[in-house]
């Protein structure tokens, strides 16, 4: 039980980015004879087909390797913004820090999704500008994070000993001081994967996302939301995947938690 | 060539208040000679040696002046100040496995330490560590580097601080209270150790400790701060034979001694270290001193020459021009 989420996860990725190498696997693909009637789940096509005929499993996979692409590219972009900024303004202190601070907090109040959907409507709608705009509107929370490690960190023995050698100030950021930091920007980075994914679908869905014919989980809800009554499969699929994945990386988050909490306490 | 400390006053302010850690204090470090600093805990000594170090954080307020090797090192550059430390300057802890970073192996950070300051190779390093290891009576040193601090006795975690400081050669050994969290055959072999590689190397040592018998058996010369103040300062054979500061005597007479009764219970200071935040008028000694009178709480002592030694106490100076 405990395993799922980790077996979901492992076999979406698998899914989504193996099915490239398999040929006759293409999301695009229609089946004009079928076009125009969705066709309910059968043995041919298991979880149905949507309204031009193409086949909602084959659909659901292709839209994974996007989504996830997406989290995992703009949590990595926002991660090492987060931990860079956090780590100077923790170190460094003083005026720096103060008005680094008060920038996030600004950045903070910004309604992210708003300004995502200015940002796609002015320039032509891209995946890639998705990643940028999550990446540069997510990361203050990783140095709000990282900084008040880095404040607790700095105070403690082998910082001020090692200090004390004479190593350099780069050496004692990213050596000794990074690797203290880390556990709570992994659990946040972890959680910040889902959120990456929901803010996607929420994009595609309103059509400012992956453009058609690109398949992606939030396109596909669009697409179903006229033929909720008669095909209710196109809308059930992709919203089940979408719930299944965020609830696993968040419970993954949680079991990284656990378990880094668990070695910090063997260690003191 | 020495540590030479002039009316060195440390502060922190918080709050609103201001906390005077080490207030005026002077002292000098000859070469290849031990210097002992004893005090209670609270008394300033590990402030003062962070402070020799310029090590305290940036709240800290520093006044007065410590010249190494007559230059001002107050006021100097990190990057001044990197060539310093470690080179020229070592430090030890109390506690030797807060010191070492948990989640890099011994070696790691030894050789770490070894290219910086040796300029070799990795490889030499390495050799360089073992050697080193062993020299601290490690056994198996080159299994040992690749272990992680937690897998040491505190006793060999302290070797191993004194085997990475040793690797920069420093010139100046300050050793905050080495052997105070350590058992008393640990802590003689620590001891022992400096002594031997202090005549080695041709160190100078600050050794800062609230055991009076460290102290004893191992300095040149010795200190005594109550508060953030010197208020004696002498050879230690001296001050334990006749100590003058009401407060030396205390401490002198807090020592247990194996041939004294249970009933004989030995002096014991009344009251707690006053709070730095509201120090006693006169002499900061005065509300515990079994000795005060009138002047104490008026007037603060200073610290001046008496037969050979320094003491910051009206009874010392005044036996002394009564018997002149």
């Amino acid at each position: 039980m405990r395993r799922l989420p980790y077996l979901y996860i492992l076999a979406v990725f698998i899914l989504s980015f193996g099915m490239s190498f398999i040929p006759g696997l293409d999301a695009t693909r229609f089946d004009p004879l079928l076009a125009g009637q969705p066709q309910a789940p059968s043995l041919h096509h298991p979880f149905g087909t949507d309204d031009l005929g193409r086949d909602v499993l084959v659909r659901s996979i292709s839209g994974a390797k996007i989504s996830l692409l997406v989290g995992i590219v703009s949590v990595v972009l926002s991660t090492v913004l987060g931990v860079s900024v956090g780590l100077l303004c923790g170190y460094f202190e003083g005026v720096t820090d103060a008005i680094i601070m008060r920038l996030v907090d600004v950045l903070m109040a910004l309604p992210t999704l708003f300004l995502i959907l200015i940002i796609q409507s002015l320039w032509k709608p891209s995946i890639w500008n998705v990643v940028i705009v999550i990446g540069l509107t997510s990361w203050m929370g990783t140095t709000r994070l990282v900084r008040a490690e880095v404040l607790s960190v700095k105070q403690r023995l082998f910082i001020i000993s090692a200090k004390a050698r004479g190593i350099s100030t780069s050496r004692l950021v990213f050596k000794h001081m990074l690797p203290h930091t880390l556990s709570p920007v992994i659990v946040s980075a972890t959680l910040g994967v889902g959120s990456a994914i929901l803010t996607e679908s929420v994009l595609s869905f309103l059509g400012l996302g992956v453009q058609p014919p690109y398949a992606s989980w939030g396109n596909m809800l669009e697409r179903s939301v006229p033929l909720m009554n008669e095909a209710p499969w196109m809308s059930i699929v992709p919203g089940v995947l979408i719930t299944l994945t965020v609830l696993s990386l968040n419970v993954l988050s949680d079991h990284a938690r656990a378990a880094l909490n668990k070695k910090e306490r063997v260690v003191s | 060539m020495s540590l030479k400390v002039e009316n060195l006053s440390v502060s922190f302010s918080s709050g609103g208040h201001t906390v005077t850690a080490v207030d005026h204090i002077s002292f000098e470090i000859p070469d290849k000679t031990i210097v002992g600093l004893v005090g209670e805990s609270g008394s300033g000594k590990s402030v003062t040696a962070m402070s020799v170090m310029q090590l305290l954080p940036p709240q800290a307020v520093l006044s007065g002046s410590i010249l190494w090797k007559g230059q001002n090192i107050m006021g100097l550059s990190n990057t001044q100040l990197r060539s310093i430390r470690g080179s020229e300057m070592g430090l030890i802890f109390q506690n030797p496995l807060a010191a070492l970073n948990p989640v890099f192996s011994v070696g790691n950070q030894m050789i770490e330490t070894i290219v910086l300051h040796q300029n070799v190779s990795t490889a030499r390093a390495r050799d360089i560590a073992i050697e080193l290891l062993q020299k601290v009576q490690i056994p198996d040193a080159a299994l040992r580097l690749d272990h992680y601090p937690h897998q040491f006795s505190l006793g060999m975690c302290q070797r191993l601080m004194i085997a990475i400081t040793l690797s920069m050669r420093p010139k100046l050994l300050i050793a905050d209270e080495p052997t105070a969290s350590l058992d008393v055959t640990v802590q003689a072999q620590i001891l022992t150790l400096l002594n031997d590689l202090k005549e080695e190397l041709d160190m100078s040592i600050l050794l800062i400790s609230h055991d009076l018998g460290v102290i004893a058996q191992n300095c040149d010369e010795m200190l005594v701060m109550y508060l953030g103040k010197l208020i004696e300062k002498g050879k230690p054979s001296e001050l334990f034979k006749h100590p003058m500061h009401p407060y030396t005597q205390a401490l002198i007479a807090a020592i247990p001694s194996p041939f004294s009764k249970r009933s004989e219970v030995t002096h014991v200071l009344k009251g707690d270290i006053p709070s730095p935040l509201h120090l006693p008028s006169g002499c900061r000694f005065h509300p515990r001193c079994p000795k005060a009178f009138a002047l104490c709480s008026e007037k603060e002592p200073r610290l001046e020459p008496v037969c050979g030694r320094e003491v910051a106490c009206f009874l010392a100076t005044e036996a002394t021009s009564n018997s002149r």
